[in-house]
């Protein structure tokens, strides 16, 4: 077998197949723990191997037993692989690609010598709930606990050098989405497709059928007819290698979309697109769940063995890819899909040497292992041993009702067809119809399909009178065995381990999944949920029925991140003068969606040009609201703490915004343009807060008064001048506004010229403390502008300079920034703002709470000097008292450049916020430096003279 | 007055979103000047002149300027587009923004209730996607609203979120073709113009300059 | 995710919208007491069953809006502007 794996001749492939899916035209290479195989278009990773000679594709989860081919589908829980840097990739759904490079996971050192396996004699130890037990104490040793638990894991390698891939993202509005495509689903379609309404069909596999696909002649037949329905209709999108993961309020359903490597277009993209997975997240008119039955396993001892699979698998594996899953079989059947498994492989030469009948009293003891752990012989409940590579099961089935929880629904267990169906508490918009609805002929299911798409498309409701129903045909119950075997293949969970946990006291299945996790793993329960609970009901003594189910959670298949993160889509805002500050070396700042100079190199310089001779900076993310309207000066009494009654056209005030609770909100400040209409500047964070606050204020309490608020904040791009010479500067580019300080006092507003710009806002204002204007030009000339005002100021030593600077100038003027020095707590009067509260206003927001806060006494904002002047504490540095006592922080520090020492602003104590007193502030290093609490929070020119210039 | 000390470069505006193509001026506005062959086209509109009226939702205003909200409808050389309740955005011609606002002003004046105007030409910026049924894709890329020729037939107009930014969206076929302009703040132009690039590249979507029918 | 049905807008993901939580009157700050007035700012009834709460159509036509939402089954029954329909 080795020689024949290492020359990639595929020893186990069948001679051409009725239904397969193969294209034996296009031969492809890859690799599998490093040597080369050969595969057809259209295998999937595990077709391709298997019908290479290879048996083994991974080691159980905890007990490290090998693991073969189970389902042959996306849930066989041991054929998870790692393909090239992707770990966990379903190898026997993933179609295989020229080059893939695939290797086994969870297996150390390799596949077939597993260090690990040798867990298989201590499982004693790994039973249920092994790991609250054996990893609880001591707790110092968690570090070592998470180490050795580490290493046993289930999962991958994942590379931090993976590119990054791109994914996708849409949005559908179908008035039906049909989950499943096989023929009930696209029956379902068509008939709603007829009706009208425009269907979004999804299929989990490449190609739309179920099990027709494997099916007979009549069955491909049947096929045929049924996809070119729906191919013929337009107003059918299909999306196969897709699922739909979850189905949330009011129909709001997810599809996880994958690329498709055969088949380009299919609605994914044209060939070459970038995109390897789109979540299609679709509003749904209405909903009709057809996702057939999933066959479940049989639990007995050996259950798990390489050589034991599923009726299906078998029969998916010689009709679909063409590849002959044994040499010798026996088959355990129970229904009609172990018959017709039998046919199958008898057809295709494999010698059945024994078919067990489960409707006639037949049953499985035991798989026997031979080799490498696969199955080499089997014993029968009469006692006889038969030789054998293969064990085929047919026992029954399982409902995937995921998306009926999802949509509220209870499904309910039904003996006589030993499976459970929808429980009919479905909301109108839901729809159930195919295998997980009842049983019937093909004709009978497609007819109920039919019907069901019609309602679908024309709104009945799945409640309504008309609603069809399937019948259910009997089946014997068959669960588990006479012997311990395997119910969760994902987690390595046995019957045994479950009939422990329920003597231990965990005998209510929602109780029993969490303390022996299973159903939590890969294959979510859809192969192992009904077994698990199958095995408590008899451990207690219950029904099936009366032992319930577990619920069923989105998502209904495991998503990558990438998927759920989708594009990135996260605006980004920029001033009209981002082309310079990029040409010039600027740092980029992102503040909120902001992208902000911040400095250009040398902030220091920056701050002395401004104390010296003029700079600007571009100030355009500053929030800026139009107000217009007579009611406007009420507006502004009511949101701002202080008065604004009196406000004459051309003047320009300060305001502070509180909340409902007294805390400070926002500052900025508002001006006075003409007659009943306003110009207001909020901060940069707090534009959107505030707007929505002046409309909450409109529309709900005030609706009678006249104002219209409009955002204006990238209407106007915004420049502050600042500096001892920034009055010449401007006066060089306006030409229609007296600049003088008494035609233009501090605290004005012009309207004027710059640069040839009409309709720009001239303001007197500023917070570096120099003579400065703040100018508002139409934004489509700010760069224009800009570059104008560094032209004409050349020989003034204009430049520019960032928001460090702007935040050292701020710092050294002590004017207090919101959010920065102020947090979700902080009080007016805590910020030292009690001179601009006016309580004697009939109201404003937060009134009440001011009106109480007089009296308290908080911590209070202060201006702050560390003794020795090097010291910079960070910022949020604590300030303390004793050993422990914490009485206040530093909000802000820098070195200012002016006076050449450290500055603070920080919150203290009421006792220790009086001038003089001198402080305790612990740094990160736990040094502890003293620094004096100052008169003012201003600590270069507290009287502002140079500001009113 | 004070004294001119230097020599005003006469005034350029510019749109949020950087030319494709390279640069030219074109009365007084920066354009783009790359031409497309491409069927799935988005061209930057923001040069055109934006005015924004608001006024009582039921009042006076709506019945002169005669398109509800939701709707958009060419009126002369205008585009007049409901956007919200009580609001309306009247699109024009290069450099009218001022004169359409004063216009508008006057018209609308004593209609009852407060009534506004205000040019938002330079706080916004504009963009056109035209093309095949792509351009419905394109969208849906972008915006949880059904945008489909049944939900969103031409002369349409809504606000969502596009690329989870607030934009206006409007159908407004131009020679039979689908397209749809978009209106949002202008600080963010950049950002949704390159958002619709990045969604039509499976598409083929090619960024162009504006031509004639385009406006 | 819910739709909420906007009166001006026409139904639309509740993700355009700002939750703006159970609707409530705010008491005359004239005569309320401390507690009245904390009551207002800090305490929520949150019962199961029908509320009638506000939404703010954040990305849409930027209208307060009393919306009247079940909380165990998210049905939203009625959805008009904030006040004055």
């Amino acid at each position: 077998m080795t020689a024949t794996m290492k020359s990639g001749v595929a020893t186990r492939r069948l001679p051409p197949q009725e239904g397969e899916v193969i294209d034996r035209g296009a031969a492809l290479t890859f690799s599998w723990a490093g040597h080369s195989h050969r595969a057809y278009r259209g295998d999937t990773i595990v077709s391709a191997l298997l019908a290479a000679g290879v048996t083994v594709f991974s080691r159980g989860f905890k007990y490290h037993r090998p693991r073969g081919v189970l389902s042959a589908s996306s849930l066989d829980p041991g054929c998870l692989l790692q393909v090239g840097d992707e770990p966990n990739v379903r190898g026997a759904h993933r179609r295989v690609e020229p080059g893939m490079e695939v290797h086994p996971q969870n297996v150390w050192p390799s596949l077939r010598y597993d260090v690990k396996s040798a867990n298989q004699l201590v499982g004693r130890f790994l039973g249920a709930g092994f790991y609250y037990k054996t990893f609880m104490k001591p707790e110092r040793l968690w570090p070592a606990y998470e180490q050795v638990l580490k290493r046993f894991a289930t999962g991958g390698r994942v590379s931090a050098h993976s590119p990054h891939g791109y994914y996708d993202k849409r949005y559908a509005h179908p008035d039906v989405l049909v989950a499943g495509g096989g023929p009930a689903g696209m029956a379902a379609a068509v008939a709603a497709a007829d009706a009208g309404a425009g269907v979004l069909l999804v299929e989990e596999e490449y190609e739309l059928g179920g099990h027709l696909r494997w099916g007979d002649a009549t069955e491909r037949v049947a096929l045929a007819e049924l996809r070119a329905a729906v191919g013929a209709h337009p107003g059918i999108e299909v999306l196969t290698n897709s699922v739909v993961t979850g189905r949330y309020d009011d129909n709001w359903v997810a599809v996880l979309q994958r690329r498709h490597p055969d088949v380009t277009g299919g609605g994914f993209g044209p060939a070459g697109s970038r995109v390897q997975e789109r979540l299609v997240k679709a509003r749904a008119g209405a909903l009709v769940v057809a996702p057939g039955l999933v066959e479940r396993p049989y639990v007995f001892d050996g259950n798990d063995r390489p050589g034991v699979m599923l009726s299906t698998a078998a029969r998916r594996l010689v009709n679909l890819w063409a590849v002959k899953p044994g040499d010798r079989a026996v088959v355990f059947t129970a229904n009609a899909a172990g018959d017709a498994a039998v046919t199958d492989l008898q057809r295709v030469g494999v010698d059945v040497a024994r078919v067990v009948d489960a409707r006639r009293g037949g049953d499985v003891v035991s798989a026997i292992g031979g080799r490498n752990g696969a199955v080499a012989a089997v014993e029968l409940a009469d006692g006889t041993k038969v030789d054998c590579d293969l064990l085929v099961t047919a026992v029954g089935w399982t409902a995937p009702t995921s998306l009926l929880n999802m949509s509220g629904d209870k499904p309910l267990y039904e003996p006589r067809a030993a499976r459970f169906l929808p429980g009919g508490r479905l909301p109108d918009t839901v729809y159930v119809t195919g295998g997980i609805a009842g049983d019937g002929s093909l004709d009978e299911l497609v007819a109920h399909a039919r019907a069901i798409g019609a309602a679908a498309a024309a709104g009945e409701g799945s409640r309504a009178a008309g609603a069809p129903t399937l019948g259910v045909d009997a089946h014997p119950a068959l669960f588990k065995g006479r012997t311990h075997g395997m119910v969760d293949f994902s987690e390595d969970i046995s019957s045994k381990d479950l009939v422990a946990a329920a003597k231990e006291g965990y005998d209510s299945i929602e109780l029993m999944k969490r303390y022996t996790t299973v159903t939590m793993g890969p294959s979510q329960g859809k192969l192992e949920t009904v077994n698990a609970v199958a095995v408590l009901s008899e451990a207690t003594g219950r029904t099936i029925g009366e032992t319930g189910t577990t619920v069923w959670r989105p998502p209904y298949t495991p998503i990558s991140l990438g998927a759920h993160g989708g594009r990135i889509l996260e605006p980004v805002r920029y001033s009209p003068m981002q082309p310079w500050h990029e040409a010039h070396g600027a740092r980029p700042l992102i503040a909120g969606q902001w992208i902000r100079p911040d400095h250009y190199g040398n902030p220091e310089a920056e701050v002395r040009n401004v104390r010296h001779a003029v700079g600007i900076i571009d100030v355009t993310p500053l929030g800026k609201l139009d107000l217009r309207g007579p009611d406007v000066p009420k507006l502004l009494n009511l949101l701002y703490v202080n008065k604004w009654s009196k406000l004459a056209i051309g003047g320009v005030r300060y305001g502070v915004m509180c909340a409902e609770d007294g805390v400070v909100m926002d500052d900025g400040v508002t001006g006075h343009l003409d007659e009943d209409h306003y110009f207001m500047s909020t901060t940069t964070s707090g534009a959107a807060t505030v707007w929505e606050w002046m409309e909450n204020w409109l529309q709900t309490e005030r609706p009678d008064w006249q104002v219209h608020v409009t955002p204006v904040s990238t209407a106007f791009a915004s420049v502050n001048i600042a500096g001892p010479r920034s009055r010449e500067l401007l006066g060089r580019l306006c030409t229609d506004v007296e600049l003088g300080g008494e035609d233009f006092p501090y605290m004005n507003v012009r309207k004027g010229t710059i640069a040839g710009v009409p309709g720009c806002y001239m303001w007197r204002i500023g917070f570096t403390g120099e003579l400065s204007y703040e100018i508002h030009v139409p934004a489509s000339y700010g760069l224009h502008v800009w570059e104008s005002l560094l032209r004409a100021g050349e020989d003034l030593g204009v430049d520019a300079f960032g928001v460090e600077a702007q935040r050292v100038m701020r710092l050294e003027k002590g004017h207090f920034i919101v959010s920065q020095d102020t947090d979700g707590l902080t009080k007016a009067s805590g910020a030292g703002l009690d001179w601009l509260v006016k309580l004697d206003k009939d109201d404003f927001a937060g009134k009440p709470e001011l009106v109480w806060q007089q009296g308290e006494r908080y911590q209070r904002l202060v201006g702050l000097q560390p003794v020795d002047p090097s010291v910079v504490p960070p910022e949020s540095s604590l300030i303390v008292r004793g050993e422990s006592d914490i009485v206040g922080r530093i909000t802000s520090s820098r070195r200012s450049p002016t006076l050449g020492r450290a500055i603070c602003l920080g919150f203290v104590a009421p006792e220790l916020a009086s001038a003089g007193t001198t402080v305790t502030v612990l740094l990160p290093d736990k040094r502890r430096i003293p620094a004096r609490v100052m008169e003012h929070h201003a600590h270069f020119d507290p009287e502002g003279v140079r500001l009113r210039g | 007055m004070a004294e001119s000390a230097v020599t005003v470069i006469p005034p350029v505006a510019r749109s949020p979103i950087a030319p494709v193509g390279g640069a030219t001026v074109v009365d007084g506005w920066e354009r783009a000047t790359r031409a497309t062959l491409a069927v799935l086209r988005l061209c930057d509109l923001s040069f055109l002149a934006k005015v924004q009226v608001r006024a009582p939702r039921q009042g006076g205003v709506g019945e002169l300027l005669g398109v509800p909200m939701g709707r958009a409808a060419r009126q002369g050389g205008r585009l007049v587009v409901g956007a919200g309740p009580g609001e309306w955005l009247v699109l024009g011609p290069q450099g009218q923004g001022e004169s359409i606002a004063a216009e508008l002003g006057d018209r609308v004046a004593g209609t009852g209730g407060l009534v506004s105007v205000v040019d938002l030409t330079h706080g916004r910026a504009l963009m056109r996607l035209t093309g095949d049924a792509a351009v419905t894709g394109v969208l849906s890329k972008l915006c949880a609203v059904n945008l489909s020729d049944k939900a969103a037939p031409d002369g349409t107009a809504l606000r969502s979120s596009v690329a989870s930014l607030v934009t206006d969206v409007v159908r407004d076929d131009r020679d039979g073709q689908r397209s749809f302009l978009l209106h949002c703040e202008r600080s963010s132009g950049q950002y949704l113009f390159d958002a619709l690039l990045d969604a039509g590249a499976d598409h083929g979507i090619e960024a162009c300059a504006a031509d004639e029918r385009d406006w | 995710m819910i739709r909420i049905p906007c009166p001006f807008c026409g139904p639309r993901n509740s993700n355009e919208f700002a939750y703006k939580g159970e609707s409530k009157r705010r008491p005359d700050p004239a005569t309320a007491t401390a507690e009245e007035w904390r009551a207002y700012l800090y305490d929520h009834d949150n019962p199961e069953g029908w509320v009638r709460e506000g939404w703010y159509h954040r990305a849409g036509c930027r209208r307060y809006l009393k919306v009247e939402r079940h909380t165990l089954t998210n049905e939203v029954r009625s959805a008009e502007p904030a006040v004055g329909a």
